[in-house]
């Protein structure tokens, strides 16, 4: 016959156990009916651009490290924080603004997109306009410091990054109301960490 | 001998306050406040500020400078996986607590360790310090919380009271952040579940085994 403390432990483990295993199995799913649309992509790693467009499209990672883009080499990039910690890259991609020009005649009318990351995350949306403007400042970006990005798998935070540089978007009205409505007094100044997304495996366009 | 004993009787003597009780045989040598028992509680005598110097030394090291997360993000797929890990961030409040037993040590040892994780380069500069008393104060709360029930001294009372420390940090840095705003709510609930556990059993377990191991050793 159990204890009370020791019948209170299992049950109190075995709920949590049950929250936990559904809500893993739950996103497992969302993730693998996501991860099926990619299998259409040959390459290793492909990034998906899907939204407001005709047919979604995917670019392989070979396309981006040796392809059909113009890569731009070790390119100066200071990553903000929200602590307004600054840490100075250099950091090797090709323009996002490239890629969707490359996509032009299926495009919609688009107007903002976002990155995503095979993790789920997601940043805040971004104005198109903006990249139209510094086309040079949105990047995908395969290598930092002469660095090839590691995968996930191989604890790195590649193969792919985002990288969008403050010049871009430090003194955009927008922005600089977005992050005031999204984030606390004290840390809602613009910075560019936020647009930064580790393992990016996707852009979402509105 | 002789001379040195009178010596030191004369001092006690002219001691405004008799300081020593009855049952300690060291012959008192100054009478500054730490030693006052009336004051004990609102001072750190030398031992625990040098105990928490140690530890939090040693912690602010192994926060620093050892990847925890690598070991999770290599496999786990989703955002906030890396919580699984992250108890080891109060393992040295825990300690502190267990070996001195004074909850002032807790926001001490926690002040030093987010100084050495910002003295190490920290990407979130001073704000470490800030973070981890804010961390150690939800240690602290629950351990006052676990103290008004029978598992002040057990394993699972010290790993709850390790697990309310180690959640408290997901909703604030999901919310400073804007994560939160950004992630779908599931994730949120998983890193902090997550969070819990790995605060049980990294801080809260690992943290009495090692604190019943030292004391065993009867170095303190």
């Amino acid at each position: 016959m159990l204890q009370k403390r020791t019948r209170n432990i299992i049950i109190a483990t075995f709920l949590l156990s049950t929250v936990l295993v559904s809500l893993f199995i739950y996103n497992w799913v969302e993730y693998q009916q996501v991860m099926e649309k990619y299998s259409v992509c040959e390459d290793s790693y492909c990034v998906r651009i899907y939204g407001n467009i005709q047919e979604e499209v995917f670019i392989g990672l070979a396309d981006i490290l040796d392809g059909d883009f113009d890569r731009l080499e070790n390119i100066s990039y200071d990553y903000l924080n929200m602590y307004q910690t600054s840490e100075l890259y250099n950091v090797s991609g090709i323009r996002v603004w490239d890629v969707l020009q490359s996509m032009q005649p299926i495009l919609g009318d688009v107007t903002y997109f976002r990155f995503e990351a095979t993790d789920g995350y997601s940043t805040y949306l971004i104005p198109l306009r903006l990249v139209e403007a510094y086309p040079d400042d949105f990047l995908l970006i395969s290598h930092i410091d002469g660095t090839r990005l590691l995968t996930k798998e191989e604890g790195g935070d590649g193969p792919l990054m985002s990288a969008v540089s403050m010049d871009a978007i430090g003194e955009d009205p927008e922005i600089i109301q977005l992050f005031q409505e999204m984030l606390p007094p004290g840390f809602d100044h613009v910075h560019n960490s936020k647009f930064s997304v580790k393992y990016l495996n996707a852009i979402y366009l509105e | 001998m002789n001379s040195i004993n009178s010596m030191n009787h004369i001092k006690i003597e002219n001691s405004e306050e008799l300081i020593s009780d009855e049952n300690d045989s060291l012959i008192e040598t100054g009478n500054t406040s730490a030693f006052r028992k009336n004051y004990s509680k609102y001072f750190f005598t030398t031992l625990e500020l040098l105990l928490s110097a140690i530890v939090g030394v040693m912690g602010g090291i192994i926060s620093s400078l050892i990847p925890f997360s690598v070991l999770i993000k290599t496999w786990y797929p989703f955002v906030g996986g890396t919580q699984l890990v992250s108890g080891y961030h109060i393992l040295s409040l825990v300690i502190i607590y267990g070996l001195l037993k004074k909850k002032r040590t807790i926001f001490l040892t926690a002040f030093i360790q987010g100084f050495v994780n910002f003295l190490f380069g920290a990407s979130w500069g001073i704000s470490e310090v800030i973070i981890m008393l804010y961390e150690g104060f939800f240690f602290f709360v629950g351990i006052i919380l676990i103290e008004l029930t029978p598992e002040k001294d057990t394993y699972l009372g010290w790993g709850l009271a390790a697990g309310l420390g180690n959640i408290s940090q997901v909703p604030l840095f999901w919310l400073l952040t804007g994560k939160i705003y950004l992630i779908h709510w599931t994730l949120f609930v998983m890193a902090c579940l997550f969070s819990f556990i790995s605060g049980v059993f990294m801080a809260g377990i690992l943290g009495k085994t090692v604190v019943d191991q030292i004391k065993k050793t009867g170095i303190l």
